[in-house]
């Protein structure tokens, strides 16, 4: 299969590590041990993302997470031709795709180059960058 | 769907008008601080008016990511005597017709008499908005993964509005070269070469669908306008554009930061789309009677979701409008008569607002609409935005 990330990564990267907090650290910790979780709203039964204190949904705070199969369908993509980060010069062109799960949220991730459409259905798959674990998604 | 939009217009519509506005180069090579360009544009735009420092009694600006300079360093800057009204905004292009809208507050409700609204910033030579990084809730999901600007985030709404309503990157040639027309005739503009549907495709893509001639070009610029009455705006030594109505929107799904794109629910339709319903109830009239609008544009396709918005046009038939010339100069609808954002330049859509005021007032020069009696404005492309009506004052 294709790497989601090519090029001369390691190294380059402390600039752009995920800067946690107290609503996210737990989602990022789950991802490092493979776990693909998604918020979750105890209430209303919505999910959501990214992380936070309450659900957007309805309001509750009374909100936990679940785990996800990740499986998905593209919503939107674009390919990057010209970085604006220079972490990420040696990368392109790459793609960035937006995601529906069907749980009811929206995340972002890289996918490997290739065709892509509307709809398309693809599953989130945890890659290393440099020691840090961060989203991808893969082609189903 | 709003189910708040007010059944009546606000206090404000009609008892406040734009008057002086004012501008520096947006072409100079830089090397300014930003305090200096925002009094160049703020003395500009009082002189414009017939006015002087020792009339102002209130200041609005807003900025983004700490680019600009506070309302009181433009206070002391200019000499003002006391000051009974100030506020610094955030949050950059959603903000301009709502601080104009704000000002109109003010001086309506008597805290204040003449109000400067300005924007200034180094964003050729200093903060590029288009690519700084900056602290949010949501940068952990984006930074990392090398979504890190604004043309990518909204590259990645106009992917989606292709999807949704067959548009093509012919449709989002045909903004850029629509307003290419305009910008020939405005001297203020960075971008003032005509451009074939050939030279367009030319040109290399930044982040695809979008090439750099999407992307509106970054300036070292301040602009400023005057906000006093109605009455007193009579008196002056430009006519009034009066300010007429307006809207904000922070919709449902807005998120977590400016930058935030996981709850908004459809990324074909921007918060313009949410406010149209409360812009048109607080001016009292329908989109058929605008005569300009000035549609805020730091990326092509904005002008078609506006176009679709605010209900100049129906699903999925902007482009054709466009493309039809009804937005030129002697089309239905001349729309962005400055050249947009794309040319003129990116002073974070003030520009787009004091483009509304000069057609309100008759003073477009070159590009003048003729008998320009109703402009709109808008302000904001993503989850955000505002947008403003202005009338012209002698009619």
């Amino acid at each position: 299969m294709t790497p989601i990330v090519t090029g001369d990564v390691v190294g380059q990267r402390a600039t752009v590590t995920p800067e946690t907090d107290p609503n996210t650290q737990w989602w990022w910790d789950a991802l490092a041990r493979g776990e693909f979780r998604v918020p979750h709203c105890t209430s209303c039964d919505g999910s959501f993302f990214p992380p936070m204190p309450a659900c957007p949904h309805c309001g509750s705070t009374a909100v936990d997470h679940r785990r996800s199969t990740g499986d998905g369908t593209i919503y939107s993509w674009i390919t990057v031709h010209l970085a604006q980060d220079p972490a990420f010069v040696d990368e392109t062109p790459y793609t960035v795709v937006a995601v529906h799960l069907p749980e009811g949220a929206r995340l972002f991730g890289r996918i490997a180059e290739g065709k892509l459409a509307d709809g398309m259905p693809v599953r989130a798959v945890p890659y290393q960058v440099g020691g840090t674990t961060l989203l991808g998604f893969e082609r189903i | 769907m709003i189910t708040t939009a007010p059944a009546r217009r606000p206090a404000y519509a009609g008892r406040a008008a734009a008057t002086g506005v004012g501008y520096t180069d947006f072409t100079a090579p830089g090397g300014r601080s930003v305090l200096d360009l925002a009094l160049e544009a703020s003395r500009s735009a009082l002189a414009d008016a017939g006015l002087t420092p020792a009339d102002v009694d209130g200041i609005c600006s807003f900025g983004l990511f700490n680019d600009s300079v506070a309302c009181q360093a433009v206070a002391t800057g200019l000499g003002c005597d006391d000051l009974s009204y100030v506020l610094d905004l955030n949050n950059g292009g959603s903000q301009p017709a709502f601080a104009l809208l704000n000002a109109a507050m003010a001086v309506a409700s008597g805290m204040a008499n003449t109000v400067i609204v300005y924007r200034a910033l180094n964003g050729r030579s200093g903060k590029k908005v288009g690519s700084t990084r900056f602290e949010a809730p949501s940068s952990q999901f984006r930074y990392p993964i090398g979504l890190s600007a604004y043309p990518q985030y909204i590259a990645l709404w106009a992917r989606r509005f292709m999807i949704e309503t067959g548009a093509t990157e012919e449709d989002l040639a045909a903004v850029v070269l629509a307003q290419r027309e305009y910008s020939a005739l405005n001297e203020r503009a960075v971008r003032r070469d005509p451009m074939t549907l050939e030279q367009y495709f030319s040109r290399g893509y930044v982040v695809e669908p979008f090439r750099t001639v999407d992307c509106t070009v970054e300036v070292d610029a301040a602009v400023a306008v005057v906000v006093t009455s109605t009455e007193r705006a009579r008196d002056l030594a430009v006519p009034p554009a009066v300010i007429e109505g307006g809207a904000w929107v922070t919709g449902r799904g807005s998120g977590l930061d400016v930058a935030d794109l996981h709850n908004w629910p459809d990324f074909s339709r921007n918060c313009q789309h949410l406010l149209a319903p409360r812009l048109w109830a607080s001016a009292g009239i329908g989109p058929a009677e605008v005569d300009v609008a000035e549609i805020y544009d730091c990326f092509s396709p904005a002008v078609l979701y506006g176009l679709e918005a605010l209900g100049f046009v129906e699903r999925g038939g902007a482009a054709e409008f466009v493309r039809s010339g009804q937005t030129s100069l002697t089309g239905a609808l001349p729309t962005n008569t400055h050249g947009g954002l794309l040319n003129e330049g990116y002073v974070h859509g003030m520009n787009t607002v004091t483009e509304a005021v000069l057609q309100a007032q008759g003073r477009g020069g070159a590009r003048q609409v003729p008998r320009a009696r109703v402009v709109v404005a808008t302000s904001g492309v993503l989850v955000d935005g505002s947008a403003i009506v202005f009338r012209n004052g002698e009619s």
